[in-house]
């Protein structure tokens, strides 16, 4: 990994965000490259092992979560962050339970994105979590009380914490306390993660 | 001698009695009782009087020889030879002969006449009796608190018009003569008793000064209270004075004249019958009293002259030849020829009154057998014409009532054999009544309800006659639709079942309005605070309105009267009303169900119905009514208040029976109480304006949520390119002064992402609602929407859907919207074609892991150049679009996990979208 640089591919029809991301990811030391349409990665990208994909959600003629499906199907070993403009909870569900590895919002902090390639470049092995991880995400959730258990359920179910705090009738800091505690013994701090990992523990 | 040959001549049957035997008797007598001259000189007059007319008989006799002094006319029935009952309208004299009493009767079959009121006053008493009251003198008694009500007619022959007077019973008994009272008051009583069908009765009235004239009353009941009892008695009054006065004559002069003479003389003068005789020259040489009183001059003014100068219009003297039309002439010319003419209609206007006459003219020989001159006989028959007319029209009332009406109407046996269906009812399953009747009707009805309806029909019994049913039927090309029916069994007097009488109608609009009221419910609660109490309210009241006219229909007397019973058990409410008098003929009784009022106010003040119409509705009503005069039917909508304030809608429709211009125009309405109809109209609405409101509330967020999205796009390249300025000036000399300016443009950017989240929060505050939904259903859902928009512009709407497994998740309303977009872009994209044609069609096509639905125009097309941009924000090539309507569907479909695009056919384009079964 040391010896070539890991390969991140960006998918995104605005040349102004697809040319500032090469720029940042250039920076830190990745091989980026851009295309301006799915199309064009679908018949160009020659995916190997050890590389990431980051795709815009919306995309004219075939969008995000389109290409996050055909994605999945061909390269099965090549980890895919969305990236959106919409800080949409139930498309970030919809993308992690279709296979991303993670979904970020736009404008993003580079430590939050330059973390998450990383993150999937080393975890990611067949479109999974390593063993280990999932493991120990597992025994973490059964030390969750009743209460924080049933707020993680819902937190993965795509709600958001007014909408958790409405649907227990309890109030909205009761839950964001439950959070922080679910945050703390599971180690986990994006939802999306969460989500993630939420799924490959069921199957 | 002339005389001689008219009595033997006369159709007007005539006898001559003395001590109880008849002494003579004419031709016409023979024919009418069915003997022969020879048995009638044989016969005791009362032997023809038929047994239950006894005591009539009995009076005649007893008036005959008591009295002896007054002459009077009545109406007796007898019995002929062939044992047919006729009645007769006799004119009785008595006179003295070779010393001993006899009497003198002319007879006219009335039989007809008689029958013909009978079987009128059935149908119509009311129309009947304000029938005759137009002839003749009317009133009307309230038994129950002595009030009367007099005709102006029957006022002014007594001289009491415009007097002071207080009209009751009273006042009539005390004009009534002191010698006739009793016989009046007796005939009043039988009748009211039960023991006669009507009361008639001959007696004497005092006029204002002083004079006693004669009349003959004719009156029946009309109304009785609850138990029963008699409460109203209507009827007419006859002025005979004329009569008598002309009968009493010949007793003056009988001293004077030989008998013969002087008794045919009396029969001349007599006989109601209008006679005269002409000379070869058509000059009146001779005519009786009766032909006098009719054309309103005296005799002796008559005599010498032609028609001609006696007044008569030329144009009926003379006919027109050319159009083929007889007159006098021509007739008179025919009986001078030797060819008598027989039941010429003559049409005479007296005093402005139009009289009909029927007249037959002989030719009149002397002793040598030559033609000298015409012999002429008439008979009023205005009233028997007027009656017939008001019965033919209130048949044809009926049928027009039976067969226009949008309402179908059958009849058929307890084994379900069809014995009659209106027009309607053929129209609507588009076939011919021949090849119903005599038939069963079963198969028209849908297979899988067939048996209930069956068993239904077969459940009626004789103390619960009455059922209504809701099933579907068949029509030939196979379409389906709901009716309603409403059927009454009729049993006989043995409770056999003897027949169905059926009235059902089309009700498919209302249940498909009932299930897509119903369907709208469950697409519009995902987003609304549904009103359901609405919706039960209106079940609540739909409920309650069927068991108010299932009472209806059950108090609904029986009768042998099919048209009647079938105009009342219509809900819809039938009236017949003559509006050159304004009076309402006839109302069904459903309107006391619908209006809330009594329909005997209703006949009393016609202005009610028009009174009952709520103010904002009145005038355009009454002049929609007023152009009926012009021949011009109607058709409104409008509201009525009833007595209890409650509102309620009414379609009334009518036309004009007879042609404009005519002095007597009855009007056939029909008045159908579409309330409920209105309501469902008015959900239907409301629906739609939620949905406009949501469609709105959801284009603001849209917009909101857009600009916040756009706005996030400059923001990451902002934050990306200054990031990644970071690692790349790490130890160079101003790397920390930098790396801070570098913090603060992170920062601010993450400042105003935060923002924008916040913006793109509130609007999608309510995360829509995720569940399985059809997609089929959807489709049908939106182009129930654009249905109207796609019927302005002429555009003819295709739906190629399938049903069967295309249940994806997402949201159910979001979806229908975005084909409605489609569908109104579609629509709009060939508003600008000429001639060509206009297609919207829908494809839906179900595969294994995702539905794909297309909306296909034949329009202009979106050209390639534009086509990468059609689903970009603020794009449009609407002058008056903001260019987010496709950008709001792809947002949404990608919201869903679907996809959408546009490909390009022929000249239209195909907007496509697909959406996941998982």
């Amino acid at each position: 990994m040391s010896a070539t640089k890991p390969r991140v591919y960006i998918v995104d029809d605005d040349a102004a965000v697809r040319d500032s991301l090469v720029w940042l990811l250039g920076a830190e030391g990745f091989n980026t490259q851009p295309f301006a349409c799915a199309k064009d990665f679908l018949k160009n990208a020659e995916v190997r092992s050890g590389e990431c994909a980051l795709f815009d959600v919306r995309m004219p003629e075939t969008g995000g979560l389109e290409l996050l499906r055909k994605t999945v199907k061909r390269h099965p070993q090549l980890p895919v962050i969305m990236i959106s403009g919409h800080g949409d909870i139930q498309t970030a569900v919809k993308s992690i339970k279709h296979g991303a590895w993670d979904f970020i919002e736009k404008p993003f902090d580079d430590r939050v994105i330059i973390k998450a390639v990383r993150s999937a470049i080393a975890e990611f092995v067949d479109g999974r979590h390593s063993t280990s991880a999932i493991q120990k995400f597992k025994s973490s959730i059964s030390g969750l009380t009743r209460r924080e258990y049933e707020v993680y359920q819902l937190v993965v179910a795509g709600m958001t914490s007014p909408e958790i705090a409405k649907h227990l009738c309890i109030s909205t800091r009761t839950v964001s306390a439950h959070r922080a505690s679910i945050k703390a013994k599971t180690g986990i701090t994006s939802v999306a993660q969460l989500i993630r990992l939420s799924v490959q523990i069921n199957n | 001698m002339e005389f001689r040959q008219w009595v033997d001549q006369s159709p007007t049957a005539a006898f001559i009695c003395v001590d109880s035997r008849i002494c003579y008797a004419n031709q016409a007598a023979a024919q009418l009782t069915g003997y022969t001259l020879e048995q009638l000189l044989q016969l005791d007059p009362a032997e023809l009087i038929s047994p239950n007319k006894k005591t009539l008989a009995e009076s005649i006799d007893t008036q005959l020889h008591e009295g002896a002094s007054k002459p009077f006319s009545d109406e007796i029935q007898i019995t002929t030879a062939q044992g047919e009952n006729r009645w007769l309208h006799t004119t009785h004299c008595a006179i003295t002969h070779e010393n001993s009493s006899a009497m003198l009767m002319t007879a006219i079959d009335i039989t007809d006449l008689k029958q013909a009121r009978e079987h009128l006053s059935e149908r119509r008493e009311r129309a009947t009796m304000a029938l005759e009251c137009a002839a003749e003198g009317f009133w009307e008694w309230d038994l129950e608190t002595g009030a009367a009500e007099f005709s102006d007619r029957w006022m002014e022959s007594l001289g009491y018009r415009n007097k002071a007077v207080v009209p009751t019973i009273e006042f009539w008994r005390s004009l009534v003569h002191p010698d006739d009272i009793k016989l009046a008051q007796l005939r009043l009583e039988s009748h009211i008793s039960g023991e006669s069908d009507a009361y008639e009765c001959v007696y004497r009235l005092r006029t204002q000064t002083g004079e006693y004239r004669w009349t003959r009353d004719h009156g029946r009941i009309v109304r009785r209270n609850s138990n029963g009892v008699p409460t109203g008695v209507i009827g007419t009054s006859t002025d005979l004075t004329e009569q008598m006065r002309t009968q009493s004559l010949p007793r003056q002069t009988q001293n004077r004249m030989a008998l013969k003479s002087d008794l045919l003389q009396t029969l001349f003068n007599a006989t109601p019958d209008l006679i005269f005789v002409k000379d070869r020259q058509s000059r009146t040489l001779l005519c009786n009293q009766a032909f006098a009183r009719a054309v309103g001059k005296k005799p002796e003014d008559m005599y010498g002259r032609t028609d001609l100068e006696n007044g008569w219009d030329p144009t009926e003297i003379h006919g027109d030849p050319s159009q083929g039309v007889r007159g006098y002439l021509d007739d008179d010319r025919d009986a001078l020829a030797g060819q008598p003419t027989f039941d010429r209609r003559d049409v005479v206007h007296i005093d402005g009154v139009k009289r009909i006459f029927r007249t037959h003219k002989l030719p009149l020989a002397d002793s040598d057998g030559q033609i000298v001159g015409v012999l002429g006989l008439s008979r009023d028959v205005t009233e028997l014409e007027k009656i017939s007319d008001q019965l033919r029209r209130s048949e044809s009332n009926y049928r027009a009532l039976v067969q226009d009406t949008a309402i179908f109407i059958a009849r058929f046996t307890a084994s379900f054999e069809v014995e009659f269906v209106n027009d309607a009812f053929c129209k609507a399953f588009d076939i011919k009544p021949n090849d119903l009747v005599g038939k069963t009707f079963l198969h028209l009805i849908a297979d899988d309800q067939r048996d209930d309806v069956v068993a239904s029909l077969r459940g009626l019994t004789p103390e619960s006659p009455v059922q209504i049913n809701e099933n579907e039927v068949i029509l030939p090309d196979g379409t389906r639709r709901w009716h309603r029916w409403t059927n009454r069994a009729v049993f006989d007097k043995k409770q056999v079942l003897t027949a169905y009488h059926a009235v059902g109608e089309d009700i498919t609009h209302r249940k498909m309005s009932e299930q897509t009221l119903q369907e709208s419910y469950d697409s519009l609660e995902a987003k609304i605070a549904v009103r359901t109490a609405d919706l039960t309210r209106s079940n609540e009241s739909l409920r309650n309105e069927i068991a108010v006219r299932q009472g209806v229909e059950s108090s609904l007397r029986k009768s042998e009267r099919l048209l009647k019973v079938i105009a009342h058990t219509i809900e819809d409410v039938c009236r017949i009303t003559d509006i050159s008098n304004q009076r309402v003929l006839f109302v069904s009784n459903s309107y006391e169900e619908i209006w809330g009022r009594q329909v005997d106010d209703l006949y009393s003040d016609p202005r009610a119905w028009t009174d009952a119409i709520i103010k904002e509705d009145r005038q355009r009503v009454i002049e929609s009514f007023a152009r009926l005069r012009e021949g011009k039917s109607y058709d409104q909508e409008y509201r009525i208040m009833r007595p209890d304030g409650s509102i309620r809608w009414i379609r009334d429709r009518g036309s004009s029976l007879a042609p404009s211009g005519d002095a007597t125009q009855e009007v056939v309405g029909i008045a159908q109480d579409v309330t409920q109809f209105k309501q469902f109209e008015s959900e239907l609405h409301a629906r739609g304006v939620a949905l406009a409101h949501l469609s709105r509330v959801s284009t603001v967020g849209q917009i909101a949520s857009e600009v916040a999205h756009e706005l996030n796009q400059p923001l990451t390249v902002i934050a990306n390119f200054a990031s990644g300025i970071r690692p790349r000036i790490s130890g160079t000399e101003h790397a920390s002064d930098i790396g801070k300016a570098i913090d603060r443009i992170i920062t601010q950017c993450m400042n105003a992402k935060e923002l924008t989240r916040r913006i793109h929060r509130f609007v999608r505050q309510d995360t829509p609602k995720r569940e399985p939904f059809a997609v089929s259903r959807v489709i049908a859902n939106a182009s129930e929407m654009v249905l109207s928009n796609a019927r302005q512009n002429d555009v003819q709407i295709v739906l190629d859907t399938s049903n069967s497994d295309d249940v994806v998740i997402g949201n159910a309303l979001e979806i229908e919207h975005v084909i409605i977009n489609l569908m109104i872009n579609a629509i709009e994209s060939m508003t600008r074609l000429v001639d060509q044609p206009r297609i919207l069609t829908v494809h839906q096509k179900n595969e294994a892991e995702h539905v794909t639905v297309s909306v296909c125009d034949t329009g202009i097309g979106v050209g390639e150049n534009l086509r990468a941009k059609v689903f970009d924000s603020f794009f449009t090539t609407k002058d008056a679009g903001l260019g987010l309507g496709l950008a709001i569907c792809k947002t949404t479909i990608e919201e869903h996990g679907g996809a959408i695009w546009i490909e390009e056919n022929g000249s239209g384009s195909i907007f496509s979208f697909r959406l996941y079964k998982q």
